[in-house]
């Protein structure tokens, strides 16, 4: 227990630190989360979805499922490490304290088969590969020069058209949709991976006009290179001011596990890209604050089904959801309007160590 | 030589210098004002806005920090870029020339 508080106690400090770094003081004023903010959203299907994650960990639990099974399903840390920042909704369900910090401990026991090496990514590296399984994926990846300035553009409006496709995906938790991982080094290289995966998730229709459902980018960069790239606990990107791309030797690219040693074929996977995006944009404008809510829930128990599959039970959100959000909208709207989003306001003019400490009593599953 | 004027500093999100004219996006529908080599301004970047982000120089924002999704989006490209100016699309104006230091967070004045 001493060993869960102490881990407890540091995701606390990386959810605080990882909320007030990323964003300004006008930012945590205004939550402006493109397309709807997280915690407005998790008044409507927060405490359904804490109930539902418990159901399945404990399911999971009396199964004897062994960690290779689990990776084989889950596939990357990313997924759980954003349910872990969900601690909010776990904290604030009906579920007892003592079913919250167990919810949060079989969460970070999961995490722990993934990243063996260092769970919280202290060191900013996010090790997930063992060497013999470095060796292996390298093995049959086609190289292309990350110095041929025209490839090197062209992969690189790829990676970024790709991250704002998880965007839109998953909203401002685009990581439920990418993995990046590394950096991984020997005496010559330094080598990091990014996984764009699940890319046709079935609760979004306009993602199936999309060719391909993974996308993974090897990049190898000049010896040292590590040092600045500084991956973090909840994965959302590398932590640096500094273009990386400069020092990009080279680069390989599978979609859908097929090495891809034609170069001009990239140009056809992002034109496929950016016109799912356009209809995606499209559908998701026209959709209503309430529309908007219930696809907010229905994708956060989508994240839930690998964990679902592992214990036997489907995904779907329970009707209840739907009740919250078409026949009580008002009066959770009211408390989202009048009591959440003024705390907000009011806790972004405070001094930094203060918010810290409100931030991780809204995160801390034991009180 | 005239050292150049200073007209807004913001935090350094993706390094790299640029000049070039502004291009003002408030709204994803004028994203097809947005020319390739423009510099985009805007209040905060999300993927409504891929079509103007993939024809910028650099993106310039309102508001956010190093791991806004400007940000990272920009260190993706190997573009300059400075977020959380606070007001960035109010002092800048369309066409303007500029010069954007994303290792300072600086925007200068002129081309």
């Amino acid at each position: 227990m001493d060993k869960l508080n102490k881990q407890i106690d540091k995701l606390l400090d990386i959810i605080a630190d990882s909320i007030l770094v990323a964003k300004t003081k006008e930012e945590a004023a205004a939550v402006p989360l493109w397309p709807l903010p997280t915690p407005q959203g998790i008044l409507y299907w927060g405490n359904e979805w804490a109930k539902k994650l418990n159901q399945v960990l404990h399911l999971i639990d009396k199964q004897n499922i062994s960690d290779g099974e689990i990776v084989k399903v889950i596939k990357f840390p990313s997924r759980i490490v954003h349910i872990l920042w969900r601690t909010d909704a776990i904290k604030n369900s009906d579920l007892s304290k003592a079913e919250k910090v167990y919810v949060v401990g079989e969460l970070l026991d999961l995490l722990k088969i993934f990243r063996k090496e260092d769970l919280f990514c202290d060191k900013g590296k996010n090790i997930i590969w063992t060497k013999k399984e470095l060796e292996k994926h390298k093995k049959d990846l086609y190289f292309f020069s990350g110095k041929d300035k025209e490839l090197s553009k062209l992969i690189s409006i790829l990676e970024a058209t790709l991250y704002l496709y998880t965007e839109l995906l998953y909203w401002a938790n685009h990581p439920l949709g990418h993995c990046f991982h590394g950096v991984y080094q020997d005496k010559q290289e330094d080598f990091l991976v990014k996984d764009y995966f699940d890319l046709k998730p079935e609760v979004w229709t306009f993602s199936q006009g999309l060719n391909f459902s993974e996308v993974e980018i090897f990049e190898i960069y000049k010896r040292g290179t590590a040092s600045r790239i500084k991956l973090e606990f909840f994965e959302r990107g590398i932590r640096t001011v500094q273009s990386l791309k400069q020092d990009l030797e080279k680069f390989a690219l599978k979609i859908d596990k097929k090495t891809i040693k034609n170069a001009k074929q990239i140009p056809q996977f992002l034109k496929n890209l950016s016109a799912v995006i356009k209809k995606g944009s499209k559908f998701i404008q026209s959709l209503n604050k309430q529309q908007l809510i219930e696809k907010h829930a229905h994708y956060w128990f989508y994240i839930l089904k690998p964990l679902c599959d592992l214990a036997g039970k489907d995904w779907y959100p329970p009707w209840a959801i739907h009740n919250n959000i078409y026949k009580r909208h008002k009066e959770i709207n009211a408390v989202w309007e009048k009591v959440v989003k003024k705390n907000f306001e009011k806790t972004a003019d405070l001094p930094y160590k203060q918010q810290e400490k409100i931030l991780k009593e809204a995160f801390d599953p034991r009180k | 030589m005239p050292r150049r004027k200073v007209i807004l500093k913001g935090i350094p999100a993706s390094t790299g210098v640029v000049k070039g004219k502004v291009r003002i996006i408030l709204d994803p529908s004028d994203n097809s004002k947005m020319k390739k080599g423009d510099i985009l301004v805007t209040e905060m970047t999300n993927p409504l806005f891929v079509p103007a982000i993939q024809k910028a120089k650099a993106i310039i924002t309102n508001i956010g920090g190093i791991l806004s999704h400007a940000a990272i989006v920009s260190r993706e490209l190997g573009i300059p870029c400075v977020v959380g100016t606070k007001k960035a699309t109010k002092i800048l104006k369309n066409n303007q020339q500029i010069k954007v230091d994303g290792e300072e967070g600086t925007i200068y004045q002129g081309d």
